[in-house]
């Protein structure tokens, strides 16, 4: 869902707008894309703003530069903040839409939703996901008539970019800050770790969050690899009814024989094979 | 026990291989049934992660709802048994006949028969679709259909039912005979 400024009184001027990324890489919590924008002239005093890569900075300085950033009448922001369970939801469907695919959508809704208040873009700077080339390419052939930059380290490289992290940073952190969490029954901690998947302290917070049937809290992007060494030792095996092509040995194991096969009654009329009925001929 | 395989075999003859046991008093419980499968058999806290939102209304007119299980997006809807249908919720018990003919729920008696005890029951359940829309056409619903037409089916038909039903067929015929005739 993508919220932001409201449409600026210079919004008719040419402009140019930066994008980037906070919580790609996390096994937790939502990943956000954010975006900064103002007027060409104003290029100069923004590159004097001491907007810097959002991670070389601390929390309190990105807190402060987001409040300034807000509140700066020539300066535009958005969000789009994509929620764990969609992550997971889109990443584990039949047809598996992949995290480069869902970045590219994120990146574009921004773009789509400042030209939709009015704002004049020419060009825009984004931190690349994937090959700088291939990502330029597309957003060029979707946006006609805006300048496309995709780089690496385009956060450190262009003021408008670091702008654009502090505000996906800022908006992820207090996410996980107030996350409100759906499951009851059992206390989730917020002791996470930063959620990368290296971080002993998420390690730790996964392996004490593994219900054997559920898994773990919507909190926890169920798609990531990372989750699935924790579900296999403390949870119960679950197989879906879509084939799995990517499915491994261990799993192939678990699976009962009869899962997929055809009714074991040949000859049945179509009426009770289109309802995928039979009759239960063998003592269970 | 002589007697009991003997029970045993004229049971199975009969295609019946078990008892079913039902006490009063049971509890309704709200059913899911959902596109997966697992090798676990025992309790879950439902409640607490299977959290389920209202999704508006399809095309078909059914009301969906929504819900997640292990990272996948579940769309759901519920349906009610068909008229005259209970539910139940069984768990297998090996049982075996006491003296006074009445059934005894013992486990792992190795000459008894299945007795399917009740833990739950219920009037309608939710099924659920992993990432499709639920529609008329889903599998699970035209299974309700097949209840009532079975149970139709194996109604005892009396002489006198019988009678009345020749007396509908012959109706039926006409009219569309004469249906015909106007076409």
């Amino acid at each position: 869902m993508v919220t932001g400024s409201a449409s600026p009184s210079w919004k008719e001027k040419p402009c140019l707008l930066g994008i980037d990324e906070a919580g790609r890489g996390p096994v937790l919590g939502p990943m956000v894309y954010g975006c900064a924008y103002c007027p060409i002239d104003q290029k100069e005093r923004i590159s004097t703003l001491k907007f810097a890569d959002s991670k070389a900075l601390t929390e309190s300085k990105r807190e402060e530069l987001y409040e300034n950033l807000k509140a700066d009448d020539l300066m535009g922001w958005a969000v789009d903040v994509i929620d764990p369970k969609d992550l997971s939801a889109k990443m584990l469907r039949r047809a598996k839409v992949n995290l480069n695919t869902i970045s590219f959508e994120s990146a574009m809704g921004l773009i789509r939703n400042t030209l939709d208040l009015g704002v004049f873009l020419t060009e825009v700077f984004v931190d690349t996901v994937g090959d700088p080339g291939k990502y330029q390419d597309m957003l060029t052939t979707k946006f006609p008539g805006i300048r496309f930059t995709v780089s690496k380290k385009a956060d450190s490289l262009f003021p408008i970019v670091s702008a654009a992290s502090i505000v996906a940073k800022v908006t992820r952190d207090r996410a996980l800050r107030d996350w409100v969490v759906d499951e009851t029954g059992r206390e989730v901690t917020r002791g996470f770790g930063s959620g990368y998947p290296g971080d002993p302290e998420t390690k730790t917070w996964l392996e004490d969050h593994v219900d054997p049937v559920f898994g773990f809290p919507s909190l926890v992007r169920f798609s990531w690899a990372t989750c699935k060494p924790y579900l296999t030792k403390g949870g119960v095996f679950v197989y879906w009814e879509s084939a799995d092509d990517d499915e491994d040995e261990v799993e192939k194991k678990h699976k009962p024989k009869h899962v997929g096969e055809q009714s074991c009654a040949r000859m049945r009329h179509s009426y009770f094979e289109r309802r995928q009925l039979q009759q239960v001929i063998t003592r269970l | 026990m002589g007697s009991l395989k003997n029970e045993n075999d004229q049971r199975e003859r009969e295609g019946c291989f078990g008892v079913m046991s039902v006490e009063s008093g049971l509890e309704g419980k709200r059913i899911h049934l959902l596109p997966c499968g697992t090798n676990y058999t025992g309790p879950a806290p439902v409640e607490d992660y299977f959290k389920i939102k209202a999704a508006g209304s399809n095309e078909d007119g059914i009301v969906m709802e929504e819900a997640a299980f292990r990272g996948r997006k579940l769309m759901g809807s519920r349906l009610p048994l068909p008229e005259g249908f209970c539910g139940f919720v069984l768990k297998k018990v090996i049982g075996s006949n006491n003296e006074n003919g009445k059934i005894k729920v013992k486990s792992l008696e190795k000459d008894g028969f299945d007795v399917w005890k009740a833990d739950a029951m219920f009037g309608e359940f939710s099924y659920w679709n992993h990432d499709t829309l639920p529609t008329k056409d889903d599998s699970i619903r035209s299974v309700m259909e097949w209840l009532p037409v079975s149970a139709a089916l194996h109604e005892e038909v009396t002489a006198d039912g019988a009678a009345v039903i020749a007396e509908k067929m012959k109706l039926q015929s006409e009219s569309l005979a004469g249906s015909k005739r106007k076409l």
